[in-house]
């Protein structure tokens, strides 16, 4: 896999792409990492000012203004039930293209943007049961790399409104 | 060396008139009946030089009339006409308003538009073909905005910088502004920064400069002649003075031009609100309309750039019964309206288009008349939609309030009066809660932290303010820790990226750039009721 992520070997992406590769932006949560496609990704942006929504579960922690629009922020290490880790000016929100009912805008907290992957469909492994506090249903599957493991992530369903509470 | 264009103006004007002569000759001299083809591209080929010539130098409304003229003697060649006396009258007219135009452009005085625009249609009724007149109707608009802007010309500012020199050749600084003065109203500015210490001071040099002022409808040439003798001892430099009402007032009336040269503006707006589309309350759109439209008219109030329009704000029914409704004024940005105004604009060309097909309506151009109809509709439609973009904006005007860290935004229809509270006013009721003594009633005292699950910086409730609210005839206290400023405010639904909260109608974005939610007080009180409203996810139905 290693020659597949020859950093900025931009023919080497090329190539890839012709060859079915999808390609996917990983972030940390801790020592976890997970992928998502990186078409999905509106913006990449430091963490800001939020505003707090009432009676809403805790991993919503906020709406802030992206443009003019109104747009929730979504703490994935609480919603994957990790402990708590202090906002700083450090700290990465990626605002996602979240499609269900209507196309719909959501920013999710991580700890750090990784980098982008090429990945090949194939490569992409079933979900086992994992038994972990992380549902499965939102992992769509798993990429194995050198040392680690990539969850990918199927934002749709994690961050759909039924499932955001 | 670039050429200066205009030393070529006389010649081109010279050989105009020429053509002119030649064109009237050859239009008297045309017999009734076919019209006899060599005397017609005779016609023709002299129209065809004053046309050219005019796109050369950029004279657009000779160009433009030429081209009318053309167009009726292309009719003609092609032998749509035969040549009748009310023809060559009509070819004779033409000719000689083509002279008047002429004359005024070359001696850059008033252009008779209403007369261009009465002779444009003798020939528009006259000829067959008439769809590409359109253009010029509107370069008629252009070409008069120009002239307006001329108009908007209030005098001159003469930058006047003598060499040191000046004096010594014999030049009366008193009797050049005395001149000058004859023209206008003249205020006169020395600049002595140049000036050196007495003892360095050369008593025959000069070493001032002047700032002129010269107010009044002056030609710039005037002004110029008066320094001609001194050209020579002196740096000169002449700008206009415009009025600056006058300018943005242009950009406006232009647009309202835009709209009116159908006389009806109004009229068909009417008619696209009757005859398309669900709306709730069609008279009310009407009036709408005619609001923003009559907003347009005033030409002399509208220098502020960002047009005020009267926004009826909609009152819904979580807000109070005193009172129906609440006039707020929304600011749109000019390009919003520029947009409307184009809208319009196209949707009355189409028309006028439409109506005159229908007069000479022949079968052939039935796909024509289909075609445009369909434009018609798909222009009114558009029109509709952004007119209901602008008023489905719901605007509250807003008090700011904080709570806890985080700021929100009462609709201030709902607020009645924000008090200080001494605790002697304060009532417990077990069970019950606590409740605040207003003149002669006890209302309840709704924290807001509490309902909304804050982590309070306030608790006591000498030290925050109560905003007493009402909803529904039932007036409640809210407990909140300050008051900001008051801001109007446009609500946006938090179901378009996320779903509804309970106690909360939506959120606005504030001044700085920060995000305040908007408090619905009557889910508020609710929510004070019964807190476990506040697990129920609300649903979409009340949003927009």
């Amino acid at each position: 896999m290693t020659e597949l992520f020859a950093d900025n070997d931009y023919l080497q992406r090329m190539h890839n792409a012709e060859q079915g590769a999808e390609q996917y932006l990983s972030f940390s949560l801790g020592d976890e990492e997970y992928g998502l496609e990186i078409l999905r990704v509106q913006e990449i942006k430091a963490w800001d000012r939020v505003t707090h929504i009432p009676n809403t579960p805790d991993y919503i922690v906020g709406v802030l203004n992206l443009h003019g629009s109104i747009v929730p922020l979504v703490d994935l290490r609480l919603r994957f039930g990790m402990s708590a880790r202090e906002y700083s000016p450090t700290t990465v929100i990626i605002v996602l293209n979240v499609l269900g009912e209507t196309k719909r805008n959501v920013g999710i907290v991580v700890d750090t943007v990784n980098d982008a992957y090429d990945v090949f469909p194939e490569e992409i492994r079933a979900c086992p049961q994992l038994g972990s506090t992380i549902d499965t249903d939102f992992i769509s599957g798993l990429v194995s790399m050198d040392d680690n493991m990539m969850m990918i992530l199927n934002i749709d369903r994690l961050l759909s409104v039924e499932a955001l509470g | 060396m670039s050429i200066d264009i205009s030393q070529l103006h006389d010649a081109y004007f010279e050989e105009c008139f020429e053509c002119l002569d030649v064109m009237e000759s050859e239009i008297f001299g045309l017999e009734l009946g076919m019209a006899d083809k060599k005397a017609i591209d005779t016609v023709v080929s002299a129209a065809h030089s004053i046309k050219n010539g005019a796109s050369t130098f950029s004279f657009k409304m000779v160009s433009d009339f030429s081209y009318i003229i053309l167009m009726m003697l292309d009719e003609i060649r092609t032998g749509q006409h035969e040549v009748t006396e009310a023809l060559t009258n009509l070819l004779l007219s033409g000719v000689e308003a083509l002279r008047e135009l002429l004359i005024s452009v070359h001696k850059n005085s008033e252009i008779d538009y209403v007369h261009l625009a009465d002779i444009r249609q003798q020939f528009e009724m006259m000829m067959v073909g008439d769809i590409e007149l359109e253009l010029f109707s509107e370069s008629i608009i252009d070409n008069k905005l120009e002239s307006e802007v001329n108009d908007a010309i209030v005098g001159w500012e003469i930058d006047f910088h003598p060499n040191s020199h000046f004096f010594k050749t014999g030049n009366d600084l008193v009797q050049l502004f005395g001149e000058l003065e004859n023209l206008g109203e003249l205020t006169v500015e020395v600049c002595d920064d140049n000036l050196p210490p007495l003892f360095d001071l050369e008593p025959e040099d000069n070493y001032l400069s002047w700032k002129l002022t010269l107010c009044g409808n002056i030609a710039k040439a005037d002004v110029v002649e008066i320094f001609k003798p001194v050209e020579s001892d002196c740096k000169l430099t002449i700008t206009p003075l415009i009025d600056s009402t006058i300018k943005q007032v242009t950009r406006v009336e232009q647009m309202v031009s835009k709209l009116e040269p159908h006389g009806e503006l109004i009229n068909p707006i009417i008619d696209i609100e009757d005859a398309t589309a669900p709306i709730d309350n069609p008279e009310k759109q009407v009036t709408r309309v005619e609001q923003m439209v009559s907003k347009l008219e005033p030409h002399g109030e509208l220098i502020n750039p960002i047009i005020g329009i009267e926004e009826k704000t909609e009152i819904t029914s979580q807000t109070t019964t005193l009172s129906e409704s609440t006039v707020a004024s929304i600011q749109i940005e000019t390009d919003k309206i520029d947009l409307l105004a184009d809208m319009f604009s196209e949707l009355v060309a189409t028309q006028s288009m439409l109506s005159q097909m229908g007069e000479n309506f022949s079968p052939e151009m039935l796909p024509k008349l289909i075609d445009g109809l369909a434009q018609l509709e798909r222009n009114t439609n558009e029109v509709q939609e952004s007119i209901m973009q602008i008023r489905k904006l719901p605007i509250i005007d807003g008090q700011i309030i904080r709570v806890a860290n985080e700021n929100y935004i009462i609709p201030l229809i709902s607020v009645i009066e924000t008090l200080e509270v001494k605790g002697t006013d304060m009532k417990y009721v077990s069970g019950e809660g606590e409740l605040y003594k207003l003149a002669d009633e006890y209302v309840p005292v709704i924290r807001l932290y509490k309902v909304f699950n804050l982590k309070p910086n306030i608790t006591d409730i000498e030290q925050g303010l109560v905003v007493i609210v009402e909803n529904d005839n039932q007036k409640v206290a809210l407990f909140i820790d300050d008051l900001l400023g008051q801001q109007k405010a446009v609500i946006k639904n938090l179901e378009t990226n996320y779903r509804g909260v309970f106690g909360v109608s939506g959120a606005t974005i504030l001044n700085d750039g920060m995000i305040a939610l908007s408090i619905d007080v009557a889910e508020v009180i609710a929510l004070y009721r019964d807190p476990s409203l506040a697990k129920m996810a609300k649903h979409n139905d009340r949003a927009a």
